[in-house]
């Protein structure tokens, strides 16, 4: 037995841990959120931070200048900003949001404007990102935690990440890798905004990597029937309004902006067909060049046939930033495929449409999907 | 504010019990009630400080309403009628905010017109401080009360602790110990007591109460169609969301009453142990059972007219149960079946009916979990999906791991593939469903615990454990389910 006063000064002691432990959470920074103290041996070799990306991407936003963005989903969030730097003469950061939709690609950018001086937008559009069956609170539950913040421009404080059981486990490996000398090899963003896939950089050098697994994992991440991205695919009219007024603001605050469709291995162009959603697709194109010409890296090209150009179905390796920045921003000096990227306008859509329908060939999505080979 | 917030553990509370036991130690008495209800005022306008009038003006105008019934010069029939208008009024308050959509949207549909609905917002504890003040109503037509000041009558409706989801008190059991001068000094059991219930419901909400609430949440609302174990996990998952979410609640009001030396009255009493549906609600919110009882079945005549009466009376009380709830057929249906459940049990106690316990307690779990499906479905299509799920309607899947050792079941439509998958494909749902039958089967409840405690080294570490642990899971806070209610 402890007598009751003793009881309760116990109880506040042990209280006390709390404070510890976010205070070590906040000095080891498993995720890499400040990187304020990083100490070989100790926490110098991090986990991912991309689990993190909208507090990651906003607090850089916050805390460094850029003039330059580069906006859309993961497909340009793998491309190097320092490449854009070579044609904007300035500093760019890749906003990009995984498997977004334009909606967060707008609160995005007004978030952007509100704490930088933006000259330039390199906005990488995926048909993803109009598809009505994926919202904000049904799909982006981290994105709509923050979306009251995001909308009204207020700092994003971490101290609830420091305070965190998660966390704290996260130190704890962290801690316990870097005393092993291991090193954690984890998808992360740089400083920058660029997702680098380090995890499969490695199985590559260790020659564990295979393409084939990947793509088929990502048709899964895509066409399944539980969250999949294009699942029960709809065009929004709502999320073309956000497209719209990103093009409209641009304008109207003298941004220069640069539009492009990401390229995508040719398979996943033509698992489009085979999964009913082609005019969707052809629509998508449609509606965007009535608001801004863009270039179309899709279909079959010198670059999306060789798929080791690619991750996956639709991420492409970060040496391939130069041909596709090069045709964006007319760079001759560059070599680039001629078949790669065409200029779309409102007269040559319908050409240009009518040209892709021809190249999309015949794929059996359902075999693809039968290889649930990461169940 | 919410009890599971850094704002409220490290802030307000803190705060809170320093300057009201300052008070109290320098003889402010009165100043202290003050502080407290200035502090519940504040507590309760966090959340928008624009339902504050309604709360004071309810506030107002039952007290005023409460002087003059208890004035015993007072003709019978005057009273009488003050009685029903302040009642009237109470209702058509909470009426006018909870149900007017509801009454709109089904006018609608049966004229085939298109009023427009009026959107309002709830505000918030409604539903909880209009019963609470019926019931000072009722007393004091009763001629129970006994002058209590306007100032010890407004920290009785507000007191922070219960104020936002109960439990509903009573003026008797509340205002004589606002008015005991022994409980303006710091006590050091009861608030030894208080950090152990807190901590411990701090711990049913964040930590298992939130994990389960993801699956529910993925299994009701965004998952298309659900196979047999999946529907199964989900409604599971809402059953045992619901009592940790708001057992856990009420722990946290209790634990913070004590800090104040104040007692509330129990409200759960391991209610999934119960072995019949009359059993289930004398351990289920047991606050709101004894309002339900005292002020609509026993007013209707209870069962003293007779079998029909009391059947129809057990109805009537448990579908006005359901509509308080929430204002959707959904509801509705929910109290009707439980309205329904309760008259099956006393005419198959009548006949002298006798189950063995363990056979009792399955049957009555699994009503409980069906009809919470009713209770937690959003819209009818969604309760339509779970419960085809758990039929089995969408087949039979089961882990991969399993399909060499039970192939002979493929020929009965088993499968092997995707067993989880619509809820996100997380083996750990299966390990938490057996820990949350344990825990709600053979672990003491809350209540017990505080009876039985003890101040030694084990209390005081689980204590402990439980709301560091729970502190640091604070970053997925979550509002209590019985806030929308």
């Amino acid at each position: 037995m402890i007598n009751e006063k003793k009881w309760v000064k116990l109880w506040i002691i042990i209280t006390i841990l709390i404070p510890i432990i976010a205070l070590l959470n906040y000095v080891i920074d498993p995720n890499g959120m400040n990187n304020k103290i990083v100490i070989d041996g100790i926490n110098s070799s991090k986990k991912t931070n991309t689990g993190y990306s909208y507090r990651f991407k906003t607090n850089r936003l916050v805390n460094d200048k850029f003039d330059t963005l580069m906006l859309g989903t993961s497909r340009i969030g793998v491309m190097d900003p320092r490449v854009v730097n070579g044609y904007t003469k300035g500093n760019t950061f890749n906003l990009e949001a995984p498997a977004s939709i334009t909606e967060m690609h707008y609160k995005l950018f007004k978030y952007a404007l509100k704490y930088n001086n933006i000259k330039n937008v390199v906005y990488g559009i995926d048909f993803m990102a109009f598809n009505k069956s994926r919202t904000l609170g049904k799909t982006f539950s981290q994105f709509n935690g923050l979306n009251n913040k995001i909308v009204n421009g207020e700092k994003i404080s971490n101290y609830d990440l420091y305070f965190n059981l998660d966390t704290t486990k996260s130190s704890s490996y962290v801690l316990y890798k870097n005393l092993m000398n291991q090193e954690i090899v984890a998808e992360k963003f740089l400083q920058n905004g660029m997702r680098v896939f380090y995890q499969y950089i490695d199985s590559l050098k260790k020659g564990t990597y295979s393409y084939n697994k990947r793509m088929e994992f990502t048709f899964h991440e895509y066409y399944n029937d539980f969250n999949g991205i294009y699942k029960n695919y709809k065009y929004s009219e709502n999320y073309l309004d956000y497209f719209s007024k990103i093009i409209k603001e641009c304008k109207e605050n003298n941004i220069k902006i640069w539009v492009y469709i990401p390229p995508m291995y040719n398979l996943h162009f033509d698992s489009l067909k085979s999964a009913g959603y082609y005019d969707e697709f052809e629509r998508f194109k449609r509606e965007l060049v009535k608001f801004t010409n863009y270039i179309d890296f899709t279909g079959y090209n010198t670059i999306t046939n060789n798929s080791d150009n690619f991750w996956d179905s639709a991420h492409l390796k970060v040496k391939m930033t130069k041909p596709v920045m090069a045709r964006i921003f007319h760079d001759k000096s560059v070599d680039v495929p001629s078949d790669f990227g065409v200029l779309v306008t409102p007269e040559n859509i319908e050409t240009h449409l009518k040209n892709l329908r021809g190249q999309v060939k015949e794929f059996d999505l359902e075999k693809m999907l039968s290889y649930k080979y990461y169940l | 504010m919410l009890f599971n917030s850094y704002e409220f553990i490290f802030i307000f509370l803190p705060i809170t019990f320093l300057i009201y036991f300052y008070l109290n130690y320098k003889k402010f008495t009165e100043l202290s009630k003050y502080f407290i209800l200035f502090t519940s005022l504040f507590f309760y306008s966090w959340w928008n400080i624009a339902y504050l009038p309604i709360i004071l003006s309810s506030i107002l105008f039952n007290y005023t309403m409460g002087t003059l019934l208890s004035k015993k010069n007072r003709l019978y029939f005057k009273r009488k009628t003050i009685l029903i208008f302040s009642i009237f009024m109470n209702i058509a308050l909470l009426g006018y905010f909870k149900y007017s959509d509801f009454f709109i949207e089904n006018m609608n549909l049966v004229f085939d017109k298109n009023m427009d609905l009026l959107h309002l917002a709830l505000p918030l504890a409604i539903s909880f401080f209009t019963f609470q003040q019926i019931a000072y109503l009722v007393s004091s037509y009763r001629e129970e009360t006994r002058g209590y000041k306007f100032i010890d009558y407004s920290v009785f409706v507000t007191f922070f602790p219960q104020l936002i989801a109960g439990p509903i008190v009573h003026h008797k059991e509340m205002l004589p110990q606002f008015e005991d001068t022994k409980n303006r000094l710091l006590n050091y059991r009861n608030i030894a007591l208080g950090l152990f219930i807190f901590s411990i419901g701090l711990f049913k909400k964040v930590i298992i109460a939130d994990t389960f609430s993801e699956w529910a949440t993925t299994g009701f609302d965004k998952a298309e169609y659900l196979n047999f174990l999946e529907a199964w996990i989900t409604s599971l998952s809402y059953t045992f969301q619901l009592y940790f979410d708001f057992s856990g609640y009420t722990d946290m009001a209790i634990g913070l009453a004590l800090l104040f030396n104040i007692r509330l009255p129990i409200n759960f009493n391991s209610p999934y142990k119960a072995v019949s549906i009359q059993d289930f609600w004398r351990r289920w919110h047991i606050t709101l059972s004894r309002f339900l009882r005292d002020h609509i079945y026993i007013p209707l005549g209870g069962n003293r007219d007779g079998n029909f009466r009391m059947y129809t009376n057990l109805m009537i009380t448990f579908i006005l149960g359901g509509i308080w709830h929430g204002a959707g057929w959904t509801f509705v249906l929910w109290g009707f079946m439980h309205g329904g459940a309760l008259v099956i049990h006393r005419v198959w106690k009548q006949i002298g009916g006798n189950l063995p316990t363990w056979l009792a307690w399955f049957i009555t779990f699994n009503f409980i979990n069906i009809s919470w499906v009713f209770f937690r479905a959003t819209e009818w299509s969604s309760a339509i999906k779970v419960l085809s799920g758990m039929a089995g309607v969408n087949g039979i899947a089961l882990p991969g791991f399993l399909a060499t050792k039970l192939a002979f079941l493929l020929p009965y439509g088993f499968t092997f593939n995707e067993w989880l998958n619509r809820l996100g494909g997380k083996m750990i749902m299966v390990p938490w469903i057996v820990a949350g039958f344990i825990i709600i089967l053979f672990f003491k409840n809350s209540s017990e615990k505080l009876e039985s405690f003890q101040l030694n080294y084990f209390s005081l570490i689980w204590a402990g454990v439980a709301f560091v642990m729970s502190v640091l899971s604070l970053n997925k806070v979550s509002e209590f389910l019985y806030f929308n209610f």
